[in-house]
């Protein structure tokens, strides 16, 4: 899709993640509009394709769900970070951090300054 | 582990066929609802509302499929689902399934059989701990090798060097009599020190006193015995240990148990008692090999000391070997210039312990592993020929499939999957024929009227190595035939009603490495077979095949020597004058048999000068052994009732006459026992009465000895405690009912231990040659058949694909004769190339094959031709029929028929 830019699923992953963090319970509509106003409605996310990541990350154990009552008191399944969830956020917000801080260093340098 | 995690829950949801997809519907629809609400909020109506809700989410299907195929595991659905449509797919069509199994099977059996061989005899070690530190001591002439002599195995044990240990081996047969029953039960007798040297944990007891058999140790009365011995004949009892058993009437106590999987040093080897070594002497009381420094009958193996390697022990031998032979005949009788001086000592890796078999088999069974792969080529192209016939065949179906939306690698997946069955079943076939084929195999290689078999070992790697070779072989058949399918062009594929030639473009390439493939095996198995045919041909010097030879160990049954040799008489006479039997002798050794020895003699002529030949085979025989053994008396006559006394008489073998007396006849002339210097004592003279044909009396492989037959009725013949009698009576069952009723009249003590017929001696002579001969024409067959149906499928199909266009052709005015041409044109294109690329291999395998082949040239151009005249016949047969159907081809019926 031109225009937007593609989102890989790890990213994806690490969005909802930071969302649950910050959020606290959440359920997949809540974590979708959040993302969505985040990114700035930059990312081509279908919001459909949430619910295999969400099933994924659940799978591993990062994050757990159970049914809920919405604002509306209605029935939703609300989605949580787990204790291993979390540090899995620990560790690859570090990562990220690191890496986007090389890249920065990098695209930073000028020409003059190697000379 | 976050994958492990998710792994597990994946395939517990997979085993459970827990469906998350309520769950998911459930979640879709609240989240299309809430942003429905959203929407209306932001002031649409409830219809656009939805629609943008939907637009947003995505497609539903696709997100449930995805989210689907993330719960459980899709590809093992998958290929539950291909297994069950491939399943259906063969049921629908036998014939093309039992061929492709069939086709496989054959190759895989073949295969697995002799590969079943080849690790038994060949790659198989020893069980015992660190069977890679093991050495192996060699006493070889060229190709023939014997045993070492005891003084040689103390000799090396004194300067043991590189090694923590030696142990001297050797096989035998003993008398054993238990609750009234006489058995003969395949002993050996070894050193003490074998239990150290092996590592052998005995099952049960202990094992042997390593001192067991040392020079002055008293002799210890004492046995182990084979687990499968002790399990058999005792049902495994414990108290076994500490019993008495009655072994050539000595009583020997049972220590132990030998270990389970150890039965000897050899893969042939199965023994049920192992004794001491000094239980030679009870064998032998007068001659024990133990004592004589000129018996070569012991195996010796060692350990090499940790760190130290095959090449340091060479290197150590050979800077030993002069001192080794010094101490070992220090009279210089044997080595260092005696009789077996051409003999060296060598040692070599002893992992997979001593083996006759493998010494010779090793080159047949790896020229036979070539020739079985080959085999498996053609089987497996074979199989991908009816592959992507029946591929092409469905080609529509594919292009269906995968214009509605199936992936590559589903179609791909699915054809796989149909040759994996079609492997799978060949792969069981293939393990049971292959199994059975092993059998029928070993009883070839095996010795008649032995009961040394080969002991067959389908271990985890024979398993391993018939799976590999049948997945690769699907694989193989399989790939093209998928790749083919999985490209189905939905534009091309669907529109056409027969396909564009796919089998036709396949032969292209396989018409050609198929013939090439089968110039190869041919060409071998006519070589092969030429080479046993030359041997049967080949005048023996023998003419005998019916003739049954009997032995039996005298000595063993506590027959006293002394008046053995009229016994002897006594025994063949009585043979002789039996109803039915037509001709009876004695004879101091089988001819073909094990054994052999020599002795000197010589001749002096007029001018004095002396004719000594120190390898003379001398053979007493009793009188009708020539008319029984069918070997022609060329001049003079055969013995005679008069030769048993008065002169002393000889019949020379051709070779020896004319060595002895050359350039005149013998006839006459006086043969002298010695080598005709001082040294010998014996300076008796023979008178020569006959002289008889040359006859293979070692083996029928090996050229006629230089023999001298003398009369065996005489009493200064002396006593062969080993008597081999021969009969021949109007059916062998005769001749052996016969000779076993007055042998136990004559000799109640002693059991025949061997019955056995002539001609089966010829064909243990020729095993290896009738084992290579058999195999490599069994697979030629197997090749010619494959070729012939793979050329025939092929044309037929491609008649079949071509049907319009020769329809149109011969409407334009083809002749039927022009048509015909063009397909065999194309044929024989293709077969010639495959000729010519088959020719430059078959020389090659000529090449290889050069060492086993006997008067036949490797490259002969007689093989050659028969070669090309086979294949050119076979081929024939199955270009007529598609030939015949592209020659009544009915034009209009052809290309109406759209």
């Amino acid at each position: 899709m031109k225009g937007k830019t593609e989102v890989r699923q790890g990213t994806l992953a690490l969005m909802v993640l930071k969302t649950l963090d910050v959020l606290g319970r959440q359920h997949g509509y809540g974590i979708a509009r959040r993302i969505e106003q985040i990114s700035g409605d930059l990312l081509a996310v279908n919001q459909g394709t949430l619910y295999p990541v969400l099933l994924k990350l659940e799978q591993e154990g990062t994050i757990a769900s159970e049914w809920g009552a919405s604002e509306k008191n209605r029935r939703a399944r609300f989605y949580r970070l787990t204790r291993a969830g979390r540090k899995q956020l620990d560790s690859e917000t570090r990562e990220w951090e690191q890496t986007t801080a090389i890249i920065a260093r990098f695209f930073a340098v000028k020409v003059e300054d190697l000379l | 582990m976050r994958f492990l995690r998710r792994f597990f829950a994946r395939v517990g949801n997979f085993v459970m066929r827990r469906r998350a997809g309520e769950r998911l519907r459930e979640e879709v629809e609240e989240h299309l609802a809430m942003q429905m609400e959203e929407n209306i909020r932001a002031g649409m109506k409830p219809e656009e509302a939805r629609r943008q809700a939907l637009l947003k989410f995505g497609a539903v299907a696709r997100v449930v499929e995805e989210h689907h195929a993330e719960a459980g595991l899709p590809w093992i659905e998958n290929l539950l689902r291909d297994l069950r449509y491939a399943l259906r797919q063969l049921r629908r069509s036998p014939g093309y399934a039992v061929v492709g199994v069939l086709t496989l099977a054959l190759g895989i059996g073949a295969n697995s059989a002799i590969f079943l061989l080849t690790w038994s005899i060949v790659l198989k070690s020893l069980p015992v701990p660190h069977p890679g530190q093991l050495i192996r001591y060699t006493f070889r002439k060229g190709e023939s090798e014997i045993g070492l002599s005891y003084a040689l195995y103390q000799a090396l044990e004194k300067r043991e060097g590189v090694t923590s240990g030696l142990f001297a081996w050797s096989n035998s047969e003993a008398t054993l009599r238990r609750d009234g029953q006489i058995a003969k039960v395949p002993i050996a007798l070894t050193t003490g020190t074998i239990f150290d040297v092996l590592e052998l944990q005995p099952a049960m007891g202990r094992g042997l006193d390593p001192r067991a058999g040392e020079p002055g140790a008293a002799y210890q009365p004492e046995a182990l015995l084979s687990y499968g011995y002790w399990k058999t004949e005792f049902h495994g009892d414990p108290s076994v240990v500490g019993q008495s058993l009655n072994i050539e009437n000595n009583t020997v106590t049972v220590v132990g148990v030998l270990p389970q999987g150890f039965d000897g040093i050899g893969p042939e080897e199965k023994i049920d008692i192992l004794l001491p070594l000094s239980f030679e002497r009870v064998l032998h009381p007068t001659n024990a090999a133990l004592d004589m420094r000129g018996a070569f009958w012991l195996a010796v193996m060692g350990r090499l000391r940790p760190g130290e390697g095959l090449q340091p022990a060479q290197a150590y031998l050979a800077a030993i070997r002069n001192q080794v032979n010094e101490d070992a005949d220090p009279q210089h009788v044997f080595l260092n210039g005696g009789f077996f001086s051409s003999y060296e000592l060598g040692v070599e890796a002893g992992r997979g312990g001593r083996s006759w078999l493998r010494w010779k088999y090793a080159k047949p069974l790896v020229a036979l592993e070539a020739l079985c792969g080959l085999m498996m080529l053609l089987c497996s192209a074979n199989v991908a020929l009816l592959v992507v016939s029946r591929v092409s065949g469905r080609l529509r179906e594919f292009a269906m499939r995968s214009a509605l939306g199936a992936s590559r690698s589903r179609l791909l997946a699915q054809v796989l999957t149909e040759t994996a069955v079609i492997g799978l079943f060949g792969l069981i076939g293939g393990a049971l024929l292959g199994w059975q084929l092993a059998y029928v195999l070993v009883r070839m290689i095996s010795q008649p009227g032995f009961s040394v078999v080969l002991q067959l070992h389908a271990g985890l790697q024979v398993l391993l190595f018939t799976a590999g070779i049948s997945i690769g072989a699907a694989v193989l058949a399989g790939l093209w035939p998928a790749w083919r399918a999985s490209h189905a062009a939905p534009a091309a594929d669907l529109k056409q009603t027969t396909s564009g030639g796919t089998v036709n473009r396949l032969g292209r390439w396989i018409i050609p490495a198929q013939v090439a493939l089968g110039v190869v095996l041919l060409n071998a198995a006519l070589l092969l077979a030429s080479t046993l045919l030359t041997y049967l041909r080949e005048n023996s010097g023998f003419d005998a095949g019916d003739t049954v030879l009997t032995g039996a160990n005298l000595a063993d049954s506590g027959e006293t020597s002394k008046d053995l040799p009229a016994r002897d008489l006594d025994y063949l006479h009585q043979v002789e004058a039996a109803p039915g039997a037509r001709a009876a002798a004695l004879m101091s050794m089988a001819p073909l048999g094990d054994g052999f020895s020599v002795g000197n003699y010589y001749s002096r002529d007029p001018q004095g000068n002396l004719h000594v030949n120190e390898q003379i085979w001398p053979e007493y025989v009793s009188r009708n052994y020539f008319s029984l053994m069918g070997t022609r008396i060329l001049q003079g006559r055969s013995f005679n009732a008069a030769d048993a006394s008065g002169d002393s008489v000889c019949i020379l073998s051709a070779e020896a006459a004319a060595f002895f007396f050359p350039g005149k006849s013998a006839l006459g002339e006086i043969l002298n026992a010695g080598d005709g210097t001082e040294r010998t004592t014996e300076h008796r003279g023979f008178r020569v009465v006959g002289i008889a044909e040359d006859a293979r009396l070692a083996s029928i492989l090996d050229p006629a000895p230089v023999a001298v037959y003398f009369p065996i009725e005489r009493q200064d013949a002396g006593a062969f405690t080993y008597s081999t009698l021969g009969v021949r009576a109007a059916t062998p069952q005769i001749a052996v009912d016969t000779v076993r009723r007055i042998h136990s009249r004559i000799f109640p003590g002693a059991a025949l231990s061997h019955v056995w017929l002539f001609r089966d001696a010829i064909d243990y002579n020729l095993s290896r040659q009738r084992l290579l001969c058999s195999v490599s024409g069994g697979f030629a067959l197997l090749a010619l058949t494959l070729i012939a149906t793979g050329l025939y499928g092929i044309l037929s199909r491609t008649v079949t694909e071509r049907r319009r266009e020769i329809g149109i052709r011969m409407a334009l005015g083809a002749q039927r004769r022009q048509i015909v041409t063009g397909l065999a044109r194309t044929a024989a294109l293709r077969i010639a190339r495959g000729v010519c690329i088959g020719a430059g291999f078959a020389a090659m395998a000529g090449g290889l094959l050069r060492s086993l082949l006997y008067g036949v040239a490797p490259h002969s151009p007689w093989m050659a031709m028969a070669t090309l005249a086979v294949l050119a016949t076979v081929l024939a047969f199955a270009f007529v029929f598609p030939a015949r159907r592209a020659a009544t081809v009915q034009p209009m019926e052809a290309i109406r028929e759209e």
